[in-house]
């Protein structure tokens, strides 16, 4: 009878233990989660704005101490090489990366440069390709590259980026609409000033001025 | 002493005093042959100077650069709590792996002591594995191998506490299992025997209850997971969630799969190929000027004395293992089998360095059949005694090239003359 209660309690306190194990992990990885989570910032009101160039939104990124955003590029180039020293037209993508304002890429390509895009990182042996486009990675920050047509945007309020000289009128009447009917959630867009047009009528006062 | 003795009887049948003394003399005599000279070089030495600086980005930002994104990021927690406990100098650069090299040596020999219980055979790997060329020069460097050895190692170790009774070694398994994924990915094959060997033994022979199930499931499977991903906390402070962990993972073994030889052939020169590494000598020598009397020397070798013997003591021990039914032993086999029969399957480049990841089954193996197959023999102990000797003058020879010390050049002409050579300062 004595082994008898002994074998009970010692299972209770193993199954006790084991509990208190699986729930204590179970807590630590949400908790994990939500740290992350809690290190993005983003803008209390939402904005619009013209630059002159795209790198100029990494300044502009900065200003607002923006931290662990998604980023949605529409533009024929990417601009993250690391190779380039200093913050250069080519490079200020990758410097957002590396300032941590950035952490997921959505690359949005026109139509005109899809092919030859296509065709260069379709030969690169670390993309993924999935049923919208293309993954891969900038040092570890995931890069899904994506045609118009298919573009799925995040769930997640977004930075948006324009290079408007990049796309036809209809094009960016599209995206404007896709940002106004609210598939593409964002609380900073930024166009570039020439072509911007077709974006800011497409807006219609949705976003204030900076 | 008396006061611990109760702690040393829970922390395995191997820590009787004599045989304390033994892992004491080991832990010692590997910290002193790995420690030696180590601040002799007072600026960045090989790859440190991609280590440290990545070490330093990753805990203050949670990316890697100027190293890898790529591979998991215990190295860099530790390399960091290294430096912030030494300094940010030659000693906080080195004393992890120095330190982590040292108690795998004392680790090697407990865990010989809890499966043998023989002093003889934890004595033969531990020499052999306390003089290993390749296992002293890594461990006075930057690379994060000797700390996955150390916590494969000690899970192991406390997976024998548990399958001789001592119920709270699991969830020390578990986490150590975990902390040796977030070094080095080579383990992930070995953790499927160890988990079999736990179920084994708790079901098979101990109790077969819904509550062991509970236990063994969160000790190995939830600790495991929470300790590895907790080393990406510095990666979750950058913004992500939870959710962008898996993908993250498959990014980084997609991108480790795209790895080509090109790139890291000028590194490392012609480190030879896993499948090489057991069967003929793989000796690359770093000289300065091999002209000179003297010159300063590094070597990067597989100790073919040693290693050379591996697969015909695995070939002894899976017969035994066999014959005598333990599975132990098989356990041993699997656990140095498996990641390096993950190095001759995947399709990118592997250095010898990554051998290290073995080596201490391989000694354990070759101390275990040399020690068997000669029981009983009327000249055992010449032999036993011999073949130490063996072991110990080689390793002593070599053993300043180990450390990258200044030796006269014609007492090593041999070695010159069988090594691939490469000029001091193009690699390690």
């Amino acid at each position: 009878m004595d082994d008898l209660v002994q074998f009970v309690m010692n299972s209770r306190r193993e199954l006790a233990i084991g509990l208190a194990m699986i729930l204590f992990s179970v807590f630590a990885l949400a908790g994990f989660w939500a740290y992350g989570v809690s290190k993005r910032t983003y803008l209390e009101k939402h904005s619009i704005s013209r630059i002159g160039v795209p790198h100029e939104a990494l300044g502009v990124w900065q200003s607002h101490g923006l931290r662990g955003r998604v980023l949605i590029l529409f533009d024929e180039k990417l601009n993250a090489r690391r190779e380039v020293e200093g913050v250069t037209p080519e490079n200020y993508v990758y410097r957002a990366i590396e300032g941590n304002i950035i952490r997921k890429i959505y690359h949005i390509l026109p139509s005109s440069s899809w092919p030859r895009v296509e065709a260069a990182i379709s030969r690169k042996l670390a993309t993924a390709r999935d049923r919208n486009g293309y993954r891969l990675t900038v040092e570890g920050t995931p890069l899904l590259i994506r045609h118009l047509d298919a573009f799925t945007p995040p769930a997640e309020e977004a930075l948006v980026l324009i290079n408007a000289r990049a796309w036809s009128p209809e094009e960016l009447t599209r995206i404007a609409g896709l940002i106004k009917d609210g598939a593409i959630k964002a609380d900073m867009v930024m166009v570039t000033d020439e072509g911007s047009a077709p974006v800011i009528a497409g807006l219609g006062g949705m976003y204030a001025p900076e | 002493m008396r006061g611990l003795r109760p702690l040393l009887r829970d922390l395995g049948g191997c820590m009787r005093p004599n045989n304390l003394r033994l892992i004491l003399f080991f832990l010692f005599a590997a910290f002193v042959l790995r420690v030696l000279g180590i601040w002799d070089f007072p600026t960045y030495r090989g790859i440190e100077s991609m280590h440290v600086p990545a070490a330093k980005n990753y805990v203050a930002t949670g990316q890697n650069t100027p190293d890898t994104w790529y591979q998991p990021p215990m190295k860099h927690i530790l390399l960091m709590a290294s430096i912030n406990v030494f300094g940010d100098n030659p000693l906080g650069w080195r004393l992890r792996n120095v330190i982590l090299g040292s108690l795998s040596c004392g680790l090697l020999i407990m865990l010989c002591l809890e499966l043998f219980g023989d002093r003889k055979i934890a004595s033969a790997a531990g020499l052999m594995y306390l003089l290993d060329p390749l296992q002293i020069s890594i461990s006075r460097s930057s690379y994060e191998d000797p700390a996955a050895v150390f916590f494969f190692l000690l899970c192991l170790y406390c997976v024998l506490l548990y399958v001789r009774g001592k119920d709270f070694a699991l969830p020390l398994a578990g986490m150590s299992l975990g902390a040796a994924f977030a070094a080095r990915w080579y383990y992930i094959p070995a953790a499927i025997p160890v988990f079999l060997y736990v179920l084994y033994h708790s079901f098979w022979k101990g109790r077969r209850t819904p509550s062991r199930a509970i236990y063994i499931i969160a000790s190995f499977c939830f600790l495991p997971a929470l300790a590895y991903v907790s080393t990406y906390y510095a990666w979750f402070g950058r913004g992500y969630g939870l959710n962008e962990y898996l993908p993250m993972f498959f990014d980084s073994v997609r991108e480790l799969n795209a790895l080509g030889m090109g790139e890291y052939k000028r590194i490392v020169g012609e480190s030879g190929r896993p499948s090489k590494w057991f069967i003929w000598p793989e000796i690359i020598l770093f000289l300065d000027d091999p002209q000179s009397a003297w010159s300063t020397g590094l070597i990067f070798m597989n100790n073919p004395p040693v290693w050379l013997l591996a697969i015909p003591a695995a070939i002894y021990a899976s017969v035994s293992a066999w014959r005598m039914k333990r599975l132990d032993l098989l356990l041993l086999l699997l656990c140095g089998g498996l990641p390096y029969a993950l190095f001759l399957a995947v399709n990118r480049p592997i250095f010898l360095y990554s051998g290290l990841s073995v080596l201490p089954f391989v000694v354990i193996l070759i101390a275990y059949a040399i020690n068997t197959a000669l029981e009983g023999h009327a000249y055992f102990f010449r032999f036993y005694w011999g073949i130490l000797a063996v072991i110990s003058v080689w390793g002593l020879y070599v053993y300043p090239l180990a450390i990258g010390a200044s030796v006269p050049t014609a007492l090593y002409a041999p070695l010159m003359a069988v090594a691939h050579y490469v000029r001091l300062g193009g690699g390690m």
